[in-house]
C-alpha cells in the first residue's frame, strides 16, 4: 500500500505538485473512497495528507488503487513514510518530553529511516488476519477479595522525589500553564 | 586449591554441600574477582558485598544445622538491574531511577533468595533493556571479556560480561527481542528465553509487557536449567504467568549431555541466513548442523516466510508498549524530579524530568510508539504489526508439524566493536534479526556456543514450541557435549584470560 503524504515541499516539487493538497487528490479520494483527513473527525496528526480507509471496502479499493495507478509515477514510488521535524516535536509534547532543537534534528532523520523500514508490515498483513496482542491466551485472573498488607508507607514515600504529610508531594497543578 | 571462580554452578553447589568450600569462601572469591577485573569489564553497576556475604553466611549456618540445601545454595549470581531488589538500588540502567531503592522484591529475586543463591550485585544493561550492546546504559557500556573493544551484547550485557569473565557463575537476564540470547551468543555463554509466562514478570521494570521474559545466562546448559527451575513457575502476582508445572529442564539437560539425538527432527530455518550474515557465523552454524546430524538428528530445511517481517513488527510493537509503560515515570512516585521550583507546573516538571532522565534510544522509542499508537496511524502500524505477529505464530505452528525443534544462528554477526552502531539505530536493531520471531510468538529459545569465528564466539539458537523448553535444553546440552568433543575443550576456554 502506498500512503503518500505530500507534506514535504521537496517531494511535491519532484512530482511537479504544489505544496499542500495536490489537485488530483480529491478526485482520487472520491473515486477510491479513501479517507481524507478532512473527512475524519480526528484532528490531522500530519500537516496535510490522506490516510488509508480501514474498512473492507477500503481494502478492496486499495487493491484496485495499486492496479490503476493515478497518477502512475506517484503510485510506483516506494512507501513514502516520512516524519517531519514538526511532527516529532508534536509527538514529544504528547509524550511529555522536553526535547531540545538538536535532538529534534537528529530524531526526525532517524525516525524517518526507522518508519520507512517498519512500514513493511503493511505488505503482508491482510484484512482477514486476526491481530495477536499476546502470544499465549490471556484470561482475566481474579483472586479472593481478602485484606492483605500493602507496602510500608514510609518505605514507598522514602523512594519518592518529594513527600509531605504522609503523601506524595506533586508540583503545582492549579494555574498550570500546561493545562490551558 | 582449585580456583572457585572457574567452577560452574553445579560443581560449586556440590562442593559447598560436601563441605569442600564454604559459601562465604565462594562469595569472597567472586567478590575478589570482581575487584580484580571489573574495572576493565564494567559488568556491575553496584556490588553488594555485605548482602552477598550475609546471604552466604546464612547458607553456611543452614548447612551446619543439618538442613537440606537447594541445588544451587551458596552459588553466586549476577542480577540484571531491571529486576527490582528490596533495599538495593535498582535503576534499569536509567538516570530517571538513579538512587531508587525498591520497597519490594521481584518474584525472581525472592525465589533466588529462598534458594540460598548469593546475589553479588546488579549488572549493567541498556537503559530499560532497549538495546543490543549496553551502550544505551546511562552509566557507560560494559566490555566483552573476549575483546575489551567489543560489546558484550545487550540488553543483558552486564550479566553476560560478568558470567563470561568468571565474576559470577550464574546470571539473570531479561529478553524482550533477544536480550538474553544475543548477549549469550557473543560472549560464549548459554542463554535461555523461557516460554512467555514461564517466569514471573512481577518486579521486572516493564519495557514491552507482551514480550518481556526473564531467564538464565550461564556457562553450561545444566547450570541454566538449574537456575530456570529456581526462577520458573506460576506466580499469582503476574496475571500472564502460566499455571502449569515448570518443564523438566534439568532432566532434559542431563539427558542431552548423553549426546544422542536419534529420531529428533531438526528444522533449519531458511529465512534466517544469507545476506547480512557473516561468513564465519554461517560456517560455525554449518558445523553445528553437521554435529546435530552426527548425533542422530534428522535435518530438514523449513521455510517460515513471515520471519522476515519480525523486525519491522517488533520495532512497532515494542516501542508502542514502551511508550505506554514508561508513562509511569511522572516525577511523582519514584525517581528523578527536575525543575520543581514552585513556579513551574506539573506538566512542565514532568517534561523536563523525562527529558533529563531518559537517554536518546528511550526517547526515540517513546516518540515512535506514540506515533504508532496515534489516531490515524494505529491501524497502519500497530494493528498491522499485531497481524504479522499472528502470521509468525502460524509459521512456527506449521514448522513444528514436521520438526521437533528449529535452529538458526543466534546472531547474524559476532560481537561488534564498541561505537560501531550507536549512531545507526537500524544497524543496531539488526542484531536481533534471528531472535525476534520466538519473542513475538512467545515460544522458548536457547542460545548455546557452537564455534568460533576469528576467535570470537558464535551461538546456535534452538527454538521449540510453547511450553517445550525442555527440548531446547536437551538439544543445547547435546551440542555442548559434541562441540567440546570436537574442539577438545568448551568454547569458553578459548576466551581471553583476564
Amino acid at each position: 500500500m502506498t500512503i503518500v503524504r505530500p507534506d514535504s515541499s521537496a517531494f511535491a516539487t519532484s512530482y511537479g505538485l504544489e505544496f499542500g493538497e495536490p489537485d488530483w487528490l480529491p478526485e482520487v479520494v472520491a473515486r477510491y473512497r479513501l479517507n481524507s483527513w478532512r473527512h475524519s473527525r480526528a484532528k490531522p496528526p500530519v500537516s496535510v495528507g490522506w490516510r488509508r480507509c480501514t474498512s473492507a471496502a477500503g481494502a478492496a479499493t486499495r487493491r484496485r488503487l495499486r492496479a490503476v495507478a493515478q497518477p502512475p509515477e506517484l503510485l510506483e514510488t516506494p512507501y513514502m513514510a516520512s516524519i517531519s521535524r514538526e511532527e516529532v516535536a508534536h509527538l514529544a509534547r504528547l509524550a511529555r518530553l522536553a526535547v531540545t532543537d538538536d535532538e529534534l534534528d537528529v530524531f526526525a532523520g532517524q525516525l524517518d529511516v526507522i518508519l520507512g523500514a517498519v512500514a513493511r508490515v503493511g505488505e503482508v498483513a491482510a484484512d482477514d488476519i486476526p491481530p495477536t496482542s499476546h502470544a499465549v491466551p490471556v484470561v482475566n485472573v481474579l483472586r479472593p477479595d481478602e485484606l492483605r498488607p500493602s507496602l510500608p508507607r514510609e518505605e514507598v514515600l522514602a523512594a519518592a522525589p518529594a513527600a509531605e504529610d504522609g503523601r506524595f508531594r506533586v508540583p503545582r497543578i492549579l494555574d498550570d500553564p500546561g493545562q490551558q | 586449591m582449585t580456583d572457585l571462580t572457574r567452577m560452574d554452578a553445579a560443581a560449586l553447589a556440590a562442593e559447598i554441600a560436601a563441605g569442600g568450600a564454604s559459601a562465604v569462601e565462594v562469595a569472597q572469591a567472586h567478590l575478589d574477582r570482581i575487584t580484580a577485573v571489573d574495572a576493565k569489564i564494567h559488568a556491575f553497576l553496584r556490588v553488594d558485598a555485605d548482602g552477598a556475604l550475609a546471604a552466604a553466611r546464612a547458607v553456611d549456618e543452614k548447612r551446619a544445622a543439618g538442613e537440606v540445601l537447594g541445588p544451587l545454595a551458596g552459588v553466586p549470581l549476577a542480577m540484571k538491574d531491571v529486576v527490582v531488589t528490596r533495599g538495593l538500588v535498582s535503576t534499569s540502567g536509567s538516570k530517571i531511577l538513579q538512587g531508587w531503592i525498591p520497597p519490594y522484591d521481584a518474584t525472581i529475586t525472592s525465589r533466588v533468595r529462598e534458594a540460598g543463591i548469593v546475589m553479588l550485585g546488579k549488572t549493567n544493561m541498556d537503559e530499560f533493556a532497549m538495546g543490543s550492546s549496553t551502550e544505551n546504559s546511562a552509566y557507560g557500556p560494559s566490555h566483552n571479556p573476549w575483546d575489551l573493544d567489543r560489546v558484550p551484547g545487550g540488553s543483558s550485557g552486564g550479566s553476560s560480561a560478568a558470567v563470561s569473565a568468571y565474576e559470577a557463575p550464574l546470571g539473570i537476564g531479561t529478553d524482550t527481542g533477544g536480550s538474553i540470547r544475543q548477549p549469550a551468543a557473543v560472549t560464549g555463554l548459554v542463554g535461555h528465553k523461557p516460554t512467555y509466562g514461564g517466569v514471573s514478570r512481577y518486579g521486572l521494570i516493564a519495557f514491552s509487557s507482551s514480550l518481556d521474559q526473564a531467564g538464565p545466562l550461564t556457562r553450561t546448559v545444566l547450570d541454566a536449567a538449574l537456575l530456570h527451575e529456581v526462577i520458573g513457575g506460576h506466580d499469582p502476582a503476574d496475571s500472564t504467568s502460566i499455571a502449569a508445572p515448570v518443564p523438566a529442564v534439568v532432566a532434559a539437560a542431563r539427558e542431552g549431555a548423553r549426546a544422542d539425538l536419534s529420531g529428533l527432527r531438526v528444522g533449519v530455518v531458511r529465512e534466517l541466513s544469507g545476506d547480512g550474515y557473516e561468513p564465519g557465523v554461517l560456517d560455525s552454524f554449518a558445523g553445528a548442523v553437521q554435529l546435530l546430524s552426527d548425533l542422530g538428528a534428522t535435518i530438514t530445511e523449513v521455510s517460515c516466510p513471515h520471519f522476515g517481517y519480525a523486525l519491522p513488527a517488533y520495532y512497532l510493537i515494542a516501542p508502542s508498549e514502551c511508550s505506554s509503560n514508561l508513562a509511569r515515570f511522572d516525577a511523582v512516585r519514584y525517581g528523578l524530579r527536575v525543575g520543581d521550583d514552585g513556579v513551574r507546573g506539573l506538566e512542565e516538571v514532568m517534561s523536563l524530568t523525562r527529558e533529563a532522565g531518559f537517554g536518546a534510544e528511550v526517547k526515540r522509542r517513546v516518540i515512535l510508539g506514540t506515533y504508532a499508537l496515534s489516531s490515524g496511524y494505529y491501524d497502519a502500524y500497530y494493528g498491522q504489526a499485531q497481524k504479522v505477529r499472528t502470521l509468525i505464530s502460524r509459521d512456527f505452528a506449521a514448522a513444528f508439524e514436521t520438526c521437533d525443534v528449529l535452529i538458526s544462528p543466534t546472531t547474524p554477526t559476532v560481537a561488534f566493536p564498541l561505537g560501531a552502531r550507536v549512531d545507526d539505530p537500524m544497524a543496531m536493531y539488526a542484531a536481533d534479526l534471528c531472535t525476534l520471531p520466538a519473542s513475538l510468538a512467545g515460544t522458548p529459545a536457547i542460545s548455546v556456543p557452537c564455534g568460533l569465528s576469528d576467535g570470537l564466539p558464535v551461538g546456535l539458537q534452538v527454538m521449540a514450541p510453547a511450553l517445550a523448553d525442555d527440548r531446547c535444553y536437551r538439544v543445547a546440552a547435546a551440542v555442548e557435549t559434541a562441540v567440546a568433543g570436537r574442539d577438545g575443550q568448551p568454547i569458553l576456554a578459548a576466551g581471553q584470560s583476564l
